[in-house]
């Protein structure tokens, strides 16, 4: 699956914005139609069908509702990450034009903040999306401190009878930069404060499936059989090369690399060439430092690949911040 | 009867006239396509409806009781995508090929949003200056685009057309090739293609002489001269590519910059293609 990014503005400031170096940075704001089409054919030629639309805010795009139909009549799944704050404009053509959409064609992962880092205007916004695509729509969370509250998105689910899915992120260190991410020291506390929603889940059936770079190892064994069975068997610890595509073209691997080793996506040939080579360079990081603790160097599960070892940013980080020398040994 | 195809306005006293031809009706609505088809086919064959219009594509309402007229609709430009999209699938059940004007830079996304979903599609030119580079584009796309498309003309029908030693006229495509179609209007004035009959440059008069059209002085004039100009010492008789571009753009006057380069990386294409048509036999080692 690759993630194209339509727009790189965007409608929030979250103080975890691991996509905020490369928001910053980038001088095209917009993907262009003639852009779209090269990337829809790029991954047919693949055997991709599957796409997914962010941003910045992708809903922010002029023709966001055009490439979207658009990308759906081309056959592929569409999956839009949104903050489902938007123009009451935008909200209606959208609802006009792709309200009518099952899943099997498009879907939405709708990342909200807590309420009170929002504002009241946000929330009302995000619930008139909420209303409006309920059908279509899964709630997604970042954890960006040890201390976090799910409550909140419990209630929305249940309000708008949403599916009944959480997409737990993580926030990510962006090597060299300043944002709000747990260290890794932390990441044990922050997974007992988890573990203790595991019985709300459990009440309201509710299966919180990670996202990456989540480390296997801060969960006990009575934890992880617990979140086994929330999520119906489909755990993940993993900390794959996730293909991003910016409007200028230039691809990367994860936002909080993207500063680090962009491409343009002109020099590939297929999807498999793109994560390939983002492959091979995550391998020759983890050859360096095999996780973000010790014992991943050693570690059966990792070595197994069941679990990565946690994301690869923060070993990047480590490097850039305690041996520059190596990186750029690393990527010369 | 004639072995031409004829290009005319509906005029039920003129298709009386030119009984048991090959028709096709040149109109600027799309009120009467039924009519048109029903009346046309008693006496002659309708070849194809051609409706040049001012309404952008997207605009244009399409009915699922055109499915069985061939349609080829002119269109000064795209409009707007989510307009258009919801028309989509009926489209694909039309006998159409859409056309749109060189005229807007974006009508060559627009050709290529088209072919991407497989609706037959091409360009007409007006006598607004052409942006090579993005005609250049569109061909590349056309002839070499790895996933499935549907035609982009005049490309498609020149690349399939296209014989290396000799001259390749896609006029054709817009029924403009005199070897194939002429041109008659309701006072029945026959031309050669469709400008000389809008400036009144006409080969002959009345019906009747549509049946010895082969011996009309200036038709026979018409196709000994035609390649005429290679033999002048022109800009356009030393160009690579003259074979498939005729001397169609004689009048620019860079032509280094413009026609020249699309039409050298044209002929490539179209020989490419040749290529790709001729060696489907596949040569395993002798033993």
């Amino acid at each position: 699956m690759a993630n194209v990014l339509l727009t790189e503005k965007c409608v929030r400031s979250c103080p975890y914005c691991f996509a905020k170096e490369h928001m910053d940075s980038s001088a095209l704001p917009q993907l262009s139609w003639d852009n779209l089409m090269y990337i829809a054919d790029f991954l047919e030629i693949s055997g991709e069908r599957k796409i997914s639309l962010l941003g910045g805010e992708p809903t922010l795009h002029p023709q966001f509702v055009d490439f979207t139909t658009y990308l759906i009549e081309r056959n592929f799944h569409v999956h839009v990450f949104t903050s489902g704050i938007m123009s009451t404009e935008r909200l209606l053509e959208s609802q006009k034009y792709l309200a009518h959409f099952t899943t099997e064609k498009l879907s939405f992962t709708c990342n909200l903040n807590h309420p009170d880092i929002s504002t009241q205007k946000e929330t009302e916004k995000i619930n008139k999306f909420l209303f409006a695509f309920s059908h279509l729509t899964t709630l997604g969370f970042n954890i960006y401190q040890e201390d976090f509250d799910f409550e909140f998105l419990i209630q929305v689910i249940n309000k708008y009878n949403l599916e009944r899915h959480i997409r737990i992120g993580l926030a990510h260190p962006i090597p060299g930069e300043v944002n709000k991410y747990i260290p890794v020291e932390g990441l044990k506390k922050m997974a007992r404060k988890f573990v203790s929603y595991f019985d709300l889940f459990e009440r309201f059936t509710i299966s919180p499936g990670f996202d990456c770079g989540m480390p296997m190892c801060i969960f006990t064994e009575k934890e992880l059989g617990r979140l086994f069975k929330l999520n119906k068997g489909i755990l993940k610890f993993g900390c794959g090369p996730a293909i991003d595509i910016g409007p200028d073209m230039m691809v990367w691997s994860c936002f909080p690399l993207s500063n680090i080793h962009k491409r343009s996506l002109y020099e590939f040939n297929s999807l498999q060439e793109v994560n390939r080579f983002y492959k091979d360079l995550h391998a020759k990081i983890r050859n360096e430092i095999g996780g973000i603790y010790t014992d991943c160097d050693t570690c059966k599960y990792r070595l197994n690949e069941v679990c990565m070892g946690g994301c690869i940013a923060h070993i990047l980080n480590h490097l850039y911040n305690e041996a520059p020398v190596r990186i750029k040994e690393i990527y010369s | 009867m004639t072995d031409h195809i004829l290009v005319c306005p509906f005029n039920e006293k003129l298709l009386d006239k030119i009984k048991h031809n090959a028709v096709i009706i040149n109109t600027r609505d799309f009120k009467n396509l039924h009519h048109i088809h029903r009346e046309v086919n008693k006496s002659n064959t309708l070849h194809a409806i051609k409706i040049q219009t001012e309404t952008p594509l997207a605009a244009i309402s399409f009915q699922e009781s055109w499915i069985h007229l061939p349609l080829i609709i002119y269109s000064p430009e795209f409009g707007d995508y989510k307009d258009f999209s919801h028309q989509l699938d009926l489209i694909r059940k039309l006998n159409i090929r859409i056309f749109l004007s060189s005229q807007h830079d974006f009508n060559f996304t627009g050709l290529r949003i088209l072919s991407s979903l497989n609706i037959s599609c091409g360009l007409f030119f007006n006598e607004e200056p052409i942006n090579w580079d993005l005609l250049n584009d569109l061909m590349h796309y056309d002839i070499y685009g790895r996933t499935r498309h549907a035609p982009i003309e005049p490309f498609h029908w020149l690349a399939s057309q296209y014989e290396p030693a000799g001259y390749t006229d896609y006029s054709s495509v817009y029924f403009n090739n005199p070897v194939k179609y002429l041109h008659i209007n309701e006072k029945e004035q026959i031309a050669l293609t469709e400008t000389d009959l809008l400036h009144n440059n006409y080969i002959d008069e009345g019906v009747n002489a549509l049946e010895t059209i082969g011996e009309n002085k200036k038709y026979i004039d018409f196709l000994n001269r035609r390649y005429e100009i290679m033999l002048q010492m022109n800009e356009c008789s030393f160009c690579p590519a003259f074979r498939i571009c005729l001397a169609k753009f004689q009048n620019l006057t860079d032509k280094n910059n413009t026609c020249k380069i699309f039409f050298s990386d044209f002929m490539d294409a179209a020989d490419y293609y040749f290529s790709k048509r001729n060696n489907t036999e596949k040569n395993i080692w002798q033993l």
